[in-house]
């Protein structure tokens, strides 16, 4: 059936022009459009809200600026270790060896930080500690993409191999007093902001923007979703791995060096809950374990929500004992409320 | 034509060699290695302490951690709920209620068996937990058990009121550290019929019948191996997954009561990273992660490779951490190996 060119416009558009209805009714569907596509963001944006009022509500010591700093303090670290594991998790896998990677860097360079050190003696020991994080991540994509390894089994060994030859190199010893320098990438301000809020904003600047806006980023997203297509669309699938697992890696040993100039001290026992912290904050939120989905929003969204709880827990002085159990629950509830694991009912 | 006789003997020996698991030549090596380096190492004491050790500890938890992992999901609760049934089960036994000291008094095998009993419930409670998340959901196992983990190790801590609870009830310890027969060697006496292996092999008998030999079994087996030609197939994936939560809290339960009872306390950080040791027996028994491979009783070669690997290297000398590096790196080997293989084929 031939159109008549003239009748080939919607109703209530007059040449190309749209009168104001239109224009309203144009508005609110990409309004609406905005709020479908972006559901599971704003849930978790939601989510966080509630736990800030129900916090707000139970505690008058939780808006105080200094309690909000330190509350963006904390969540730092585990925002930036949280972001070298959602990497490895884009591309379906997984980084158990996180914490004792920086056990055994900072094993190895604890020493350059100590007092009486000179500041080239720990840019050395900065390097150091960020060049072996990197070989081991590296060691960890060879063994998954190229031997062929599972990421959970290779990690694992790796986490054990790393922990017990940073058992072996300490002997017992604890590095401790740093250098005031030292102690100020941890420890320090910059216009009133603590020094590791700076940091992990920085590196999701920067992983953000490696993942939205460079090939490197799309070629993950496309490992992470289908690597036999990621293949036969000309993607190196095994380079992209273990470039991915050695940023991962690399980031760790960023948030290590963070972690050891704030307590001041190294020890080989260092970190070992770090994997498992990490990737809860990754899995609430909404990066997939099947790879291939989520974004650094979510993974400010889990991070904060972890610290959220964890502090308005010792803020209404619940025993540490009940703690774990309880950040156990909400890692359950946080998971359970994401819209993307729901089951379809055929 | 000899000469392809021979050519097809050769092949056909060389085939055998390479369908074994590479876990059981491992373990020959590791055995005639150990004895060789050390005279300790194979003794009928030392045998039987590496068959305790195991069947207390990792032993039950391989097993658990083999089913989830051969119907796609790994369990990393079973450390938490293995403390968790272990504190329930001291609790019992020593708790001051009026009731349970009339029965301590009156009838002291009756609060054991409650002991176990109350244990075996904490262990479904949080299996069904599990299994009931993971079967109406699709969330991966890995993060629900890994909160589990903590819930887990929680409550073991909330019900001993703080990190152990000491049992003195010699019954109950005969659970775990007893043996129904004694030999004396050397003037020291040796058990050989330990309780907590005739637990465990009875364990994994019904396990490997019930894998191979049963529906359920089938279900596990086709669920790893392709989830969706499984639930097209008409299986009710959701109700076997839910099964194998349950029965894994169950196994995990009872590897608590027997390690509280070997240790003659309940300890919360019992549990501790028996999840990756069992993880790891099953790996080196030959589970991929994939789901669908292997059985029960490659996982118990796996879990007593293990054993014998850590118990050796501890005869020998060995620091610690140089164990932690060696049981890595033999762990990724084999995995490595197995992957290699399966690329070939």
């Amino acid at each position: 059936m031939d159109k008549n060119p003239n009748t080939d416009f919607t109703p209530g558009e007059v040449a190309g022009q749209k009168i104001p209805l239109q224009k309203f009714k144009d508005l609110s569907s990409s309004v609406g459009k905005f709020f479908r596509e972006h559901i599971e963001e704003l849930s978790r944006v939601f989510v966080l809200l509630i736990i800030f009022l129900v916090l707000i509500i139970l505690s008058p010591n939780f808006v105080k600026v200094a309690n909000l700093l330190n509350v963006l303090r904390v969540a730092s670290l585990n925002l930036i270790l949280a972001t070298g594991m959602a990497l490895t998790m884009l591309v379906s896998g997984i980084d158990l060896s996180i914490g004792s990677v920086i056990a055994l860097s900072t094993m190895m360079f604890g020493q350059f930080f100590q007092e009486g050190r000179s500041i080239p003696e720990m840019v050395i020991g900065i390097v150091g500690i960020l060049v072996i994080s990197a070989v081991v991540g590296s060691i960890n994509g060879l063994s998954v993409a190229y031997v062929g390894l599972p990421a959970f089994i290779a990690t694992f060994a790796m986490d054990q191999i790393t922990r017990g030859y940073s058992y072996y190199l300490s002997k017992g010893i604890v590095f401790a007093r740093f250098t005031e320098v030292f102690q100020f990438i941890g420890g320090g301000y910059l216009f009133g902001i603590p020094m590791p809020v700076i940091f992990a904003a920085l590196l999701l600047l920067v992983v953000g923007f490696m993942l939205n806006k460079t090939t490197f980023g799309r070629r993950i997203y496309a490992v992470g979703s289908n690597k036999e297509a990621a293949k036969y669309s000309g993607i190196n699938v095994k380079q992209t791995m273990v470039i991915t697992y050695m940023l991962s890696a690399l980031i760790a040993g960023f948030g290590g060096i963070i972690y050891l100039s704030r307590l001041n001290a190294a020890e080989a026992n260092i970190g070992l809950d770090f994997p498992l912290q990490a990737i809860s904050a990754a899995a609430i939120g909404g990066i997939s374990f099947n790879g291939g989905k989520g974004n650094v929003f979510g993974i400010i969204a889990g991070a904060l929500l972890l610290t959220l709880v964890t502090n308005g827990m010792n803020l209404l002085g619940i025993d540490s004992d009940w703690q774990m159990g309880f950040t156990g629950l909400i890692i359950i509830i946080g998971v359970l409320v994401d819209r993307s694991y729901a089951k379809k009912k055929n | 034509m000899i000469e392809a006789q021979n050519a097809n003997k050769k092949t056909s020996y060389r085939e055998v060699i390479s369908k074994l698991p590479i876990t059981i030549i491992l373990w020959v090596v590791i055995l005639v290695l150990f004895s060789l380096l050390t005279d300790k190492f194979m003794t009928v004491s030392n045998m039987m302490n590496i068959i305790v050790q195991v069947s207390s500890g990792v032993g039950i938890v391989a097993l658990a951690s083999f089913l989830a992992i051969c119907s796609t999901g790994v369990d990393l609760s079973l450390g938490g709920t293995v403390a968790a049934a272990g504190m329930v089960a001291g609790k019992v036994l020593i708790w001051d209620l009026p009731v349970l000291n009339a029965i301590r008094d009156s009838n002291p095998v009756l609060l054991i068996i409650i002991a176990i009993v109350a244990a075996l419930i904490m262990g479904l409670i949080i299996g069904a937990i599990n299994g009931l998340i993971l079967s109406k959901t699709k969330i991966p196992a890995f993060i629900i058990t890994l909160a589990m983990m903590r819930v887990g190790e929680t409550l073991a801590r909330v019900i001993g009121s703080g990190t152990s609870i000491r049992v003195k009830d010699d019954m109950f310890k005969f659970i775990g550290g007893g043996s129904l027969l004694n030999v004396t060697i050397n003037e020291r006496s040796i058990g050989i019929l330990p309780i907590s292996m005739l637990i465990l092999i009875p364990l994994y008998i019904i396990f490997q019948i019930l894998m191979k030999h049963t529906r359920f079994g089938t279900y596990i087996y086709a669920i790893g191996g392709n989830n969706e030609a499984a639930v097209l197939s008409g299986i009710n994936v959701d109700r076997t997954r839910f099964l194998v939560f349950l029965i894994n809290g169950f196994l995990a339960a009872i590897a608590g009561v027997v390690l509280a009872s070997r240790l003659a306390s309940s300890i919360a950080s019992t549990g501790l990273g028996m999840e990756f040791d069992g993880i790891a027996a099953a790996v080196v028994g030959g589970a991929a992660l994939e789901g669908g491979k292997s059985t029960p009783l490659h996982t118990l070669v796996g879990a007593f490779m293990i054993g014998a690997l850590r118990n050796g290297l501890n005869l020998i000398g060995m620091q610690n951490s140089i164990q932690m590096i060696t049981i890595g790196l033999v762990m990724a080997a084999i995995v490595a190996i197995d992957a290699l293989r399966s690329e070939e084929k």
